[in-house]
């Protein structure tokens, strides 16, 4: 069928004014948030942009009828290409899907749609004192449906956890076009935790139309720290002495040299540009014990040798001392046009030697790297600076992440512990994941679709959703236990 | 072979050219992040990328990679559908510099398209006519003021020609127009004590549609020890231009300004329009390829001041007259995202005896003012004023306060529109009367 | 045939590695044999009851804690190491699960993650789900993988290890779990007040849930004229001292402060029904209640030899009252005859086409647990 009656078909579920379809409007959304070169641009056939589940449902029914894949998309921040058509296809673009319909203030639970950016969900509840704990950086812009479908996290997960442990349950459209409802509760309860599987499944398994997600009460009191060391050895170990000491911080944070000196040159935000690392620890909870908490921290910093120490109760000076932690990838911005944001995680007691191990990888290429990143979770985000203007300057980023890549998971770290894999990283995924790993995670995606309808080219290296791979195991198991088929 | 060459030709796509290019460096700073989109108003109403400040900025540079027609319908509707009001720019964390892309990719559709005639005409005669010259601003001023009294103006609306002549949103925007307005070179206010020099900067709208705030001002900095004066030989800031792509014309008034400045001696170029302040401290840039001004538009910008930041250099004489009034602050896109003046006008309302103010929703999102952007486009300015008037009333003050002119006309109608009674005012005109308005003493007025 | 809390075992299976294990259920699969996975043997009685002849596998082989690094805060047991071991080793080094494992516990980490059971700090601390960080399983048809690592965040692949849990042992038989531990608060305290009727023990827990909101548990528990409501609280001394006295200036002295959180009683001999939403009335039902806040489920358990007519009404009740709240219930224990007439799992899902799609892609022989969530 021509893309003609695709159109008029979808207009018939969106209005004219829900659907895209004129070469700009599809051009701008060719891309995410993800550097052009790792991941392709691709035009796709037509974008809506539904104002209702039904609407949702209702395009994904004619999708299939002409048989086109499906790619949701929030606010398209994304940072491994999963909301972009790599296979063209049907976009449908949540954003106007953006109220918060419900919230209980005695269950501490909202009901929100997906298109809810993630921090007006938060200023929404702030009067009620409480907020939406998964707190990635993008959180001005990102959406809730797609912190779902990446699992996102931040600097607070340390705490609070991932995006996956503040999701209660999901209204899904499944490929079928139909509607269903899943409840996280229902674990142990006699059904299946399909919530969990659709969290971090990249829009792959169902698009999620609603959702209800737990909000966390606003702690009572808050201590922010900043204590710079002379070496990353020991702010290394202030880390690890912290966690060894039984408590668990809102947020451990920690920054190298470049990234130190580039923040400084660019904001001055009062670090000391000759120190190797700047922690930033964040202290919540009673009064009494965020005190305490906070002067075990200094007494514990200053035994290590930290050549400056500052810890503040005042928003206003805590807004300062985070705001060069903020502010480290526009800083970045000021030292090279591009960066690329790596997202490995290790062990935390790796840490120190994976730094080490970047350094040496990005000295040999000859690409400046620097490093902010969240050590109290081991997620590290190498960030590679370059110009793509330079003939070839995006090939070496990507052969230097690819050796980033195999350097951490050689240390026992895993490729991604919040952007996620999309299209930009699938090809890594047999790094960590065996044939069998890989094939148990197809099926997953095939019981939920089994035409590879929603979003496929993601997550899933090539091959294995073809149906041959599937029946290779069984005819390999027939073999061996004596029967022809199942 | 030669007519298949020539079919070709003709579709491909339309490139930049001519002179105001979007500079190729600014476009390629914007890294995709997406960061910029919850700030953008036109984003925020229709969730479409196409409106946000990202696909803009993809689709300019589509066109300067020759993958998109400069002619593009849906590339003109975007550039001029987006409001100008650089909300993007300050947030963004790459310090991508949008306003000067924007209008350099105006400037190219100015330069390209055929206009369809009537298109042309309307904005000849409501754009460029009237702001070219003060003067006749103030004729036209006048002209709507007999206007409004003389009844004239409820027939009209009545009949419905106003609409046709797609000028009914300029009606419904024009507040009654009570005093007469300044005369440069003769209204001085001499403080008691003298700080230093101010220079007020007459603006056509402020100056012809709001005179009384403009004589606020002197009064007020007048209290704080500035001695104040309107200097001759000033014209429009030619804002409405550069934002249009019309930057020659810009061009003019802007050299017009600078020499009435340098004329009118030291001290600071005080502007109580935050549209007018933001193109003002963007002559450098309009300029700068100027050997004759360059560098005296850097000296010129380098002296420019809004009321609000200058008032706040240091803390207020401290005002004698207590407002018991909750209110709350619109910011004009042109101060906060332009300026970054945010904090200043927060600081100066508090030191205002009695007033409490009320922070509102999105109080830095536009309000659909916009320039002319209200007369273009009246749906969507519509909206945004809806979504303003709506987060104003919502905070259940007394008041709006503000500091732009066109933001000012804006919210009064959005304000009335939406059934509320709350008045809209110039923060200059809150401080004047937290030192007694008119009749105040502690300074001395002086017509020459 | 042996038969385990009423299921019927024709043969149990000592499964030695998870090599051998693979084999073992290929091996079943291709012959359509019902598999029963035990560990600790703790709650095999619960769901619904069947007919069918296991194949038990018996999953105290795969014993042992392995990759335990207290300052990574990580661990990854083998599936059948008992919960007493665990517990003990994390204790050791000053750490802990957000569950309280008694000390002489029986079950296995491989069935807790596979019942998803979790305890009172559910409120306050979540459940085994939310430490879970990787696991290995083999399929009902015999594929062995892995999900997840070592690393505290991952999101490299679709969530396998978070849909087993609480699957019941249906979708596939863990051979070890990996898990972020926590650090052990330094105080751990509970505040207990009696009331005599269960709606001014309910009205209490409202006011707990709106000025309490750092506590970690909160229960009511009790039935006829006692009610017991407990909120718990952890962290440092000088904390809990002063949640004390604010709770004492709100609330009345305590009628009782306890450092260990009261374990729920025994469910094999008392009634209990366990609810999580405030309910207004005991709707005239002589059962035991109690009321947990963090999960909105309802578990009542009854008696053996409790008359067939008292169950009924008490199960007509439950169900009202989960309905009322929204909620979900089960029923753990109970006599099989009159567990195989009522519903037990509670009521008809929304999901059971999807849920039933996954099932077949994990367990095409349909081996594993046959008849507990699937038929
Ligand atoms: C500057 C910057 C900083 C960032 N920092 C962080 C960080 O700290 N932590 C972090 O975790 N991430 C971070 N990210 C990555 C990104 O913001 C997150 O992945 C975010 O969750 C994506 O949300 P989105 O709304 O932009 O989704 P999109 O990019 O639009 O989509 C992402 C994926 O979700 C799917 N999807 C979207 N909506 C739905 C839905 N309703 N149903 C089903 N699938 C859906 C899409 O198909 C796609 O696969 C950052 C990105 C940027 C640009
Ligand atoms: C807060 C709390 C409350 C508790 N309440 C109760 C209670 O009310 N009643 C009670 O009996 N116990 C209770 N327990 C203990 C509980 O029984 C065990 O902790 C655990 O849930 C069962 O472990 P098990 O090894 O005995 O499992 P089993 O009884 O051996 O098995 C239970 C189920 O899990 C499956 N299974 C077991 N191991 C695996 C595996 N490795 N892979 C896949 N599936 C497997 C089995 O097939 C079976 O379906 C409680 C524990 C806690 C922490
Ligand atoms: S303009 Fe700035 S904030 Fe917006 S997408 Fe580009 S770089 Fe990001
Ligand atoms: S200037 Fe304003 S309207 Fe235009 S793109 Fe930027 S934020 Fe949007």
């Amino acid at each position: 069928m021509s893309n003609r009656a695709l159109i008029d078909d979808l207009v018939r579920v969106c209005g004219p004014g829900g659907v895209r379809h004129r070469l700009a409007d599809l051009m701008v959304f060719e891309a995410d948030g993800s550097v052009d070169g790792a991941v392709k641009t691709t035009l796709p056939q037509a974008v809506v942009l539904p104002t209702s589940t039904e609407q949702v449902a209702g395009v994904v029914k004619i999708a299939r009828k002409h048989g086109v894949p499906v790619v949701a998309r929030g606010a398209g921040t994304g940072l491994s290409g999963g909301a972009v058509a790599i296979n063209s296809g049907v976009i449908i673009s949540l954003t106007r899907m953006n109220h918060v319909l419900e919230v209980n203030l005695l269950e501490r639970t909202a009901l929100v749609e997906p298109g809810v950016v993630n921090l007006d969900l938060s200023t929404h509840v702030k009067h009620q004192h409480l907020f939406f704990a998964p707190d990635p950086s993008s959180q001005k812009a990102s959406t809730i449906g797609g912190n779902i479908a990446e699992n996102a996290g931040g600097p607070h997960c340390l705490k609070y956890g991932v995006t996956t442990n503040h999701i209660l349950g999901v209204e899904v459209v499944l490929p079928s076009g139909d509607i269903a409802w899943f409840d996280s509760n229902q674990a142990g309860y006699g059904g299946l935790d399909l919530t969990a599987a659709i969290v971090g499944s990249e829009g792959m398994f169902g698009i999620v139309t609603k959702a209800l997600v737990k909000l966390t009460p606003i702690p009572q009191s808050i201590s922010v720290i900043l204590a710079a060391f002379a070496s990353m050895d020991d702010a290394a170990m202030a880390v690890t002495e912290i966690i060894a000491s039984g408590t668990m911080p809102a947020s451990l944070e920690i920054m190298d040299q470049l990234s130190i000196e580039a923040v400084e040159a660019a904001y001055h935000a009062g670090y000391p540009t000759d120190a190797a690392a700047v922690l930033l620890v964040e202290v919540d909870g009673h009064p009494l014990e965020v005190a305490e908490i906070s002067a075990d921290v200094e007494a514990l910093c200053r035994r290590i040798g930290t050549v400056q120490y500052r810890q503040s109760y005042d928003p206003v000076e805590q807004a300062a001392l985070w705001m060069g932690r903020k502010m480290s990838l526009a800083a970045m911005g000021r030292l090279a046009p591009n960066y690329y944001l790596q997202d490995a995680v290790v062990p935390r007691s790796k840490l120190v030697q994976t730094l080490d191990e970047v350094d040496r990888l990005g000295r040999a290429s000859g690409l400046p790297v620097a490093n902010v990143f969240h050590a109290g979770d081991g997620n590290l985000h190498p960030l590679i600076l370059f110009d793509r203007r330079e003939k070839g300057a995006v090939e070496r980023v990507l052969e230097l992440n690819h050796d980033l890549v195999v350097a951490c998971v050689e240390l026992g770290g895993t490729l991604s512990g919040e952007h996620g894999i999309g299209s930009e990283k699938r090809d890594h995924m047999p790094l960590i994941y065996t044939e069998s790993d890989l094939r148990a995670m197809a099926g997953l995606k095939r019981s939920f679709d089994p035409d590879d309808f929603f979003n496929p080219g993601k997550v899933l290296p090539a091959g294995l959703m073809c149906g041959e791979l599937k029946d290779l195991h069984m005819q390999r198991m027939a073999q061996k236990h004596g029967i022809v088929a199942f | 072979m030669a007519t298949i060459n020539l079919v070709e030709e003709l579709q491909k796509p339309v490139p930049f050219s001519g002179p105001d290019m979007p500079d190729d460096e600014l476009l390629r700073a914007c890294v995709h992040c997406g960061m910029c989109l919850p700030s953008c108003p036109t984003y925020r109403e229709t969730g479409d990328e196409a409106s946000s400040p990202r696909g803009r900025l993809w689709m300019m540079s589509a066109v300067a990679d020759g993958k998109l027609s400069l002619l593009d319908p849906d590339f003109d509707e975007q550039m001029y559908q987006c409001l100008n009001c650089r909300a993007c720019e300050a947030v963004c964390p790459s310090g991508v510099q949008y306003g000067p892309l924007v209008e350099a990719s105006r400037a190219q559709l100015e330069q390209h398209r055929p206009r369809p005639w009537w298109q042309q005409l309307l904005r000849q005669s409501v754009m460029s006519w009237p702001f070219d010259d003060v003067r006749r601003m103030r004729t036209g001023a006048r002209g709507l003021r007999l206007y409004q009294q003389s009844g004239l103006s409820r027939l009209l609306q009545r009949t419905g020609v106003l609409k046709l002549m797609r000028l009914e949103n300029l009606e419904r925007m024009l507040p009654p127009i009570e005093e007469s307005p300044l005369a440069p070179g003769k209204d001085t206010w001499v403080p008691k004590a003298k700080l230093a020099n101010a220079h007020v900067f007459n603006g056509c709208v402020m100056s012809s549609v709001f005179p009384d705030v403009n004589r606020a001002t002197g009064r007020v900095l007048a209290h704080n020890g500035y001695a104040t004066d309107v200097p001759v030989g000033q014209g429009c800031c030619g804002a409405i231009y550069s934002h249009t792509g019309m930057l020659d014309d810009a061009r003019v008034l802007a050299r017009k300004n600078i020499e009435a400045f340098e004329r009118a001696g030291d001290g600071a170029i005080v502007v109580n329009a935050a549209g007018c302040g933001s193109a003002l401290k963007e002559y450098d840039h309009l300029l700068k390829d100027d050997p004759r001004y360059a560098d005296r538009a850097k000296a010129f910008t380098a002296r420019v001041l809004d009321v609000n930041e200058l008032l706040d250099q240091q803390p207020l004489i401290p005002p004698t007259h207590a407002i018991n009034a909750r209110v709350t602050l619109q910011e004009p896109c042109h101060l906060v995202h332009a300026q970054r003046i945010s904090a200043q006008p927060r600081s100066l309302l508090r030191q205002v005896p009695g007033l409490e103010l009320v922070e509102m929703q999105e109080s830095s999102l536009c309000c659909g003012s916009a320039g002319i952007y209200n007369i273009t486009r009246p749906k969507m300015a519509d909206a945004l004023g809806d979504r303003k008037a709506r987060n104003a009333m919502a905070t259940g003050a007394e008041a709006v306060v503000t500091s732009n002119p066109g933001c000012q006309m804006q919210l009064r109608t959005s304000l009335i529109r939406n059934g509320s009674e709350q008045p809209v005012e110039h923060i200059v005109s809150i401080l004047d009367e937290a030192y007694g308005g008119r009749t105040a003493t502690g300074w001395a007025i002086d017509h020459q | 045939m042996q038969s385990s809390r009423g299921l019927n075992v024709s043969e149990t299976v000592v499964i030695e590695s998870p090599a051998h294990l693979a084999d073992v259920l290929a091996d079943a699969t291709a012959h359509r044999i019902a598999i029963l996975p035990i560990g600790g043997g703790t709650c095999l009685s619960t769901g619904l009851p069947t007919n069918e002849h296991y194949r038990a596998l018996d999953l105290s082989q795969l014993s042992g804690i392995e990759n335990y690094i207290p300052t990574d805060m990580t661990a990854s047991f083998l599936a059948g190491t008992p919960l007493r071991t665990v517990r003990a080793a994390l204790a050791e080094n000053g750490q802990e699960l957000p569950i309280d494992l008694a000390s002489d516990d029986e079950g296995t980490i491989g069935g807790l993650v596979a019942t998803g059971y979790s305890g009172a700090r559910r409120y306050g601390q979540g459940t085994l789900k939310d430490v879970l960080i990787g696991c290995e399983y083999v399929r009902g048809d015999g594929l062995l993988a892995k999900a997840g690592g070592m690393t505290v965040k991952n999101v490299s692949g679709f969530e396998v290890s978070r849909l087993l849990h609480g699957s019941w042992g249906s979708l596939a038989v863990l051979t070890r779990v990996n898990l972020k531990v926590l650090p052990r608060p330094k105080a751990d305290r509970t505040f207990v007040w009696q009331d005599s009727t269960l709606a001014a023990a309910l009205d209490r827990q409202v006011r707990f849930l709106t000025s309490f909101p750092g506590c970690i548990a909160m229960e009511t528990t009790g039935c006829g004229d006692r009610w017991t409501t407990a909120i718990r609280f952890a962290g440092r001394e000088s904390a809990l001292q002063d949640y004390q006295l604010q709770l004492s200036n709100a609330e009345g002295t305590p009628d009782a402060v306890l450092d260990e959180w009261p374990l729920p009683p025994s469910t094999e001999d008392n009634p209990c029904l366990v609810a999580n939403n405030p309910v207004e009335q005991s709707r005239g039902f002589a059962l035991m209640l109690s009321t947990h806040q963090g999960v909105n489920a309802l578990s009542i358990s009854l008696p053996t030899g409790t008359v067939r007519a008292e169950l009924d009404s008490g199960l007509v009740a439950a169900r009202e009252i989960t309905t009322h709240a929204e909620g979900l219930w089960m029923i753990e224990g109970g006599d099989p005859d009159w567990k195989r007439d009522a519903a037990i799992w509670g009521p008809g899902r929304q999901d059971i086409a999807v849920a039933q799609a996954v099932k077949d892609q994990f367990d095409p022989g349909n081996i594993l647990n046959r008849g507990r969530l699937f038929i």
